[in-house]
C-alpha cells in the first residue's frame, strides 16, 4: 500500500484498527442465531432495513476485549449461498461484498446448531470458501448433549479449518470465549483453506480448475473466481463472458459423459466431505429425546387434532388481538383525548390549537392507537416461531391456500388482518417468496378489520330489520357474518388473478425445514416486539401523521365555516354526481371523504354533519337520523347495502397504505392497492344499489 | 403405491439405471419420494427437479444422491408431506416429492 494512501482508499481493503471491523453473522434459520446475536450485542442494536429492499437489517456493537471499534450485522437466515429465496439473496450479496457497494465483511461468525450440524455444515461450507475469516459458533450444545450427541469441538475444528467455540447462547456460556477467538481470528487474519469438500481426485476439480483460471482474466475481475466457475456449471449464474460460456459447456459435456450432472454434484460432493466430517468429531448416542417434538407432531399434525388444535391456536391468538388490544387501544384513546384537551386549555383558542389539538395531537394519536394490535400480534407470532409451532400452521394450511396461488405462510397474515390490516402486512415478511408476499399483503386488506366494525353495526342497527331467521339466527347478525364473507371470498379470488397474472412466475418451492418443538426464549419475543412496534412508529408512523395533518386542514378550512363548506364537504358534494348511483347523498360523501383517513372516522364525521347540518339544537343520536332517513325514504335500504358493500371493499385507510408502501418498497404496488380496492369498492356498491332497486329494496321498508 | 405397480414402474424404467452409488450393483426398485408408504425409509437417487429453484432448495436441504429419508407422514388435509432427513425434519408438498427419485432400504412398520 502507498505511505501516502488515504484512509478511504484503505477501505475495503483489509482489516486494519483504524476502522471498525464488520462482522457478519451467518447461518441457517432456526439456527439460534438471534440468541447468539443478542448475547454478543448485549441487546444494543438497531433495526432497519437495507435500503431500497424491505429486508430486515440488524447491527449492533460487538464488544471485544482489545479491539474498540466492531459492528456485529445480523444477516437474514440462509440455507445456502447459491439460493432463489429473496432474503437468502441479500445475505448472499454482503457475504460476497457485492451489497450497494458496501466491502465484504472482515469475518463471518458462521453459527451452526449442534443438534443439526450436517445440515448446518453445508452454509458453512460456503462460507468456508469466500476467504474470508470465519468463526463457528456451535449454538444450542445444551440441547445437544440432553440429546446424547457428543461433538469434539477440536476435531471439529481441525477438520473445518476454522475455529469452533460450544455456546449455550441461553446461559452465556462460552459467549467470552467466542469473543476472543473472534479478536484472534481478525488479528491474524487466518482466512482457512476453503475448498476442502472438492476433493483432488473427482473429475469436478478438473471443470473448475479450467474455468477459474480463465475467470480470473475477466476485467473487471471476479472477486472469487472458483465460486463463479462453480456457479456457472450449475447453471445458477450466467458465464460471464462468452469465451467462459463457451468452455463452460464444453466441461459440462466432458462430466455428461462421466456421469457427472454438473447441477447436483457440488451438492453432493459438499455432503459427501460433510458426513467424513461429522462422523469423524461426533458420536450421537441414539436419538431418544426427539420425543417432546414427536409427541407433540403427533398431535397437532394429526389428521382430526391437528386441525383442532390449530384452530384453536388461531382462534385463541384471533381473540386475543381483538380483545385484548381493546383495553389498551380505548387507555391511548384516553390519553391522547386528555392531552388534547390539557393543550386546549392552556393554548388560546384559534388556529394554532385546532392544529396542535385537532391536527398534531390526534394525528400522534392516530399512530399510537395501533401499537397496542401490532404488540400483540408479533407477541403471538414470536411464541409460534419460536416454538417451532409457525411451520406446522403452515404445514396444516398449505393444501387449502394453495388453491389460490398463496401458500401455507400466507395464512397467519391473514387471518390477523381480520383486526387490523397493518401487523398482517407487517407479518407477511415471515413468507420467504416475494411474489407470494406481494399477493399477501396486497389481499390482507380485503379482510374485514376492526375499524370496519364501528360502520357495518351502525348501518346494519340502522337498516337491517333484527329479525330472527330459522329460530336462532339473527338477520342481522348474517348480514354481518356475509360482509365478513365477501372480503374473505374476494380476497381469494384477487389472489387468485394476481398469481395468474402480474405475480405469475415460477412456482415458488414450499420445502420447508420444521424445526424441533422448544420453550420460546421470552427475551426474544419480547425484544422482537419493541423492535417491531419501534420500526412501524419510525417509517409508517410519519407517513399516518402527515396525512392526519392534511385531513385536518381539509376539514377545517377555509376558517369559520361549519363542515358542510369546508374542503372535504366541498369534495363531499363535488363527488355527489358519483354517488347518486349508489344512493347517496352528499352528507354521506363527507363522511366517505373523511373516512379515507381512516374508516372508523365515518361514524364520527357523519355524526358531525348530521348536527351541523340541523336547525334543532338537541342532540341527535346518528342513529335516529339514519332511522328517520331510513323511515322517510332518503336513505334507502338499497343504499345501505351499497354502502356496507363500498366499505367491504374501498381501501379507506392510509396507514395500510403507508404500512404497504414499505414492506414493498414500491409507491406503484401502493397506489394499484388503492385504486384495485376502491373501483371494486365502488364497482360493487353500484352494482349491489341497482340489483337491490331491481329486486324491490328501494323503497321504504315498513 | 401397491408392490404391482412399483414392479411395473420398475420394468420401465430399468434401461435408464445408472451407474450412480447409490444404485452400485443389481437394478432396485425405483419410485418417486411421493409413492413412498409412510413409515418407510429410503434412498435417494436422482433430484429431477423441473425448476432450478426447487432443485438448488431440494440440494441445499440435503436432499442428494445417496441421502436417506423417512417418510414422516401427511398434513392433514393430504399434502404437503413430511419427511426426516439428516436428523431433522422437512415437509414438501406432493408435486415436489414426486420430482424426488428414490429406492425403499427397509419397512420400519
Amino acid at each position: 500500500m502507498l505511505p501516502h494512501s488515504s484512509d478511504s482508499l484503505v477501505r475495503g481493503v483489509k482489516f486494519s484498527p483504524t476502522r471498525p471491523a464488520r462482522i457478519a453473522l451467518a447461518g441457517n434459520p432456526n439456527s439460534g442465531k438471534t440468541s447468539v446475536f443478542n448475547a454478543l450485542t448485549g441487546l444494543r442494536y438497531k433495526v432497519a432495513n437495507y435500503p431500497g429492499v424491505t429486508v430486515e437489517k440488524k447491527e449492533g456493537k460487538l464488544a471485544l476485549p482489545n479491539i474498540s471499534h466492531a459492528t456485529l450485522i445480523d444477516l437474514p437466515g440462509s440455507y445456502s449461498l447459491d439460493t432463489y429465496a429473496f432474503d437468502e439473496q441479500i445475505a448472499t450479496s454482503v457475504l460476497l461484498g457485492e451489497f450497494r457497494g458496501e466491502s465484504a465483511p472482515d469475518l463471518i461468525v458462521a453459527v451452526v446448531d449442534s443438534t443439526n450440524l450436517e445440515r448446518n455444515l453445508f452454509f458453512t461450507s460456503q462460507l468456508l470458501d469466500l476467504g474470508i475469516p470465519v468463526v463457528i459458533a456451535l449454538s444450542m450444545t445444551d440441547l445437544a448433549e440432553s440429546q446424547g450427541i457428543s461433538i469434539r469441538t477440536e476435531i471439529l475444528s481441525r477438520l473445518l479449518g476454522a475455529p469452533v467455540v460450544a455456546i449455550c447462547a441461553k446461559v452465556k456460556k462460552g459467549i467470552e470465549s467466542l469473543r476472543s477467538e473472534i479478536e484472534n481470528s481478525l488479528e491474524s487474519h487466518s482466512t482457512g483453506v476453503g475448498f476442502r469438500w472438492l476433493s483432488a481426485a473427482h473429475a469436478l476439480v478438473t471443470s473448475v480448475d479450467r474455468l477459474a483460471d480463465l475467470a480470473t482474466l475477466l476485467s473487471p475481475p471476479v472477486r472469487h473466481p472458483k465460486i463463479h466457475a462453480l456457479s456457472i456449471l450449475s447453471g445458477s449464474q450466467v458465464a460471464r463472458s462468452s469465451e467462459l460460456k463457451v468452455i463452460c459447456e464444453e466441461e459440462i459435456e466432458r462430466l455428461r459423459v462421466l456421469d457427472v450432472d454438473a447441477a447436483t454434484i457440488e451438492a453432493t460432493l459438499r455432503y459427501q466431505w460433510i458426513g467424513k466430517v461429522v462422523r469423524q468429531s461426533t458420536s450421537a448416542a441414539s436419538a431418544a429425546s426427539r420425543s417432546l417434538t414427536q409427541r407433540l407432531d403427533a398431535v397437532l399434525t394429526h389428521r382430526v387434532f391437528g386441525l383442532m388444535a390449530f384452530a384453536a391456536i388461531m382462534a385463541l391468538m384471533f381473540q386475543s388481538i381483538f380483545v385484548g388490544a381493546s383495553l389498551p387501544m380505548e387507555w391511548i384513546d384516553m390519553a391522547v383525548a386528555w392531552i388534547g384537551a390539557s393543550a386546549a386549555e392552556m393554548l388560546p383558542e384559534g388556529q394554532f390549537r385546532s392544529l396542535v389539538v385537532d391536527g398534531m395531537i390526534a394525528g400522534v394519536g392516530s399512530v399510537l392507537i395501533f401499537i397496542p394490535q401490532i404488540a400483540i400480534l408479533f407477541f403471538f407470532i414470536g411464541l409460534l416461531e419460536d416454538s417451532g409451532y409457525l411451520a406446522r400452521a403452515a404445514y396444516v394450511t398449505d393444501r387449502v391456500m394453495r388453491k389460490f396461488g398463496l401458500q401455507g405462510r400466507s395464512f397467519v397474515p391473514l387471518l390477523s388482518s381480520f383486526a387490523c390490516a397493518i401487523p398482517g402486512i407487517l407479518s407477511a415478511r415471515t413468507i420467504p417468496t416475494l411474489s407470494d408476499r406481494f399477493t399477501t399483503i396486497m389481499v390482507a386488506p380485503l379482510m374485514s378489520c376492526s375499524a370496519r366494525l364501528p360502520v357495518y353495526s351502525l348501518l346494519i342497527a340502522a337498516f337491517i330489520p333484527a329479525y330472527v331467521v330459522g329460530g336462532i339466527f339473527s338477520l342481522q347478525g348474517l348480514v354481518m357474518l356475509g360482509l365478513y364473507l365477501l372480503g374473505v371470498v374476494t380476497a381469494m379470488l384477487v389472489a387468485s388473478v394476481l398469481k395468474l397474472t402480474v405475480l405469475r412466475g415460477e412456482p415458488a418451492p414450499f420445502v420447508m425445514e420444521m424445526p424441533l418443538f422448544r420453550r420460546p426464549s421470552l427475551r426474544v419475543v419480547v425484544r422482537n416486539v419493541l423492535d417491531r412496534v419501534l420500526l412501524f412508529v419510525q417509517s409508517a408512523g410519519t407517513i399516518i401523521l402527515a396525512c392526519s395533518l392534511v385531513m385536518w386542514f381539509l376539514a377545517s378550512y377555509p376558517r369559520d365555516v361549519n363542515i358542510e363548506q369546508s374542503y372535504a364537504g366541498r369534495i363531499g358534494h363535488a363527488i355527489e354526481p358519483a354517488l347518486a348511483p349508489l344512493g347517496l347523498g352528499w352528507e354521506v360523501g363527507i363522511g366517505i371523504v373523511a373516512s379515507f383517513a381512516a374508516r372508523e372516522v365515518f361514524v364520527s364525521s357523519l355524526a358531525t354533519v348530521y348536527n351541523l347540518g340541523d336547525d334543532d339544537t338537541a342532540p341527535t343520536s346518528l342513529l335516529h337520523v339514519l332511522n328517520a332517513q331510513h323511515a322517510s325514504g332518503e336513505f334507502t335500504l338499497a343504499a345501505a347495502l351499497a354502502l356496507l358493500v363500498f366499505y367491504v371493499y374501498a381501501c379507506m385507510c392510509m396507514s395500510t397504505l403507508a404500512v404497504t408502501r414499505r414492506e414493498t418498497g414500491s409507491w406503484s404496488w401502493t397506489i394499484f392497492m388503492f385504486v384495485y380496492m376502491t373501483a371494486l369498492g365502488y364497482g360493487a356498491a353500484l352494482l349491489t344499489y341497482q340489483g337491490a332497486l331491481y329486486f324491490g329494496l328501494g323503497g321504504n321498508v315498513g | 403405491m401397491s408392490e404391482q405397480n412399483a414392479q411395473e414402474h420398475l420394468n420401465t424404467t430399468q434401461s435408464f439405471t445408472t451407474q450412480s452409488f447409490a444404485t452400485q450393483g443389481a437394478a432396485r426398485l425405483k419410485i418417486t419420494l411421493d409413492k413412498l408408504p409412510r413409515g418407510t425409509a429410503a434412498q435417494v437417487l436422482k433430484v429431477k427437479a423441473l425448476s432450478r429453484a426447487l432443485q438448488q432448495r431440494l440440494l441445499s436441504m440435503g436432499i442428494v444422491e445417496g441421502a436417506s429419508v423417512l417418510f414422516k407422514g401427511v398434513a392433514p388435509l393430504g399434502d404437503p408431506l413430511q419427511i426426516e432427513t439428516m436428523g431433522y425434519l422437512l415437509s414438501l408438498r406432493r408435486s415436489e416429492a414426486a420430482q424426488i427419485e428414490v429406492t425403499p432400504i427397509l419397512a420400519r412398520s
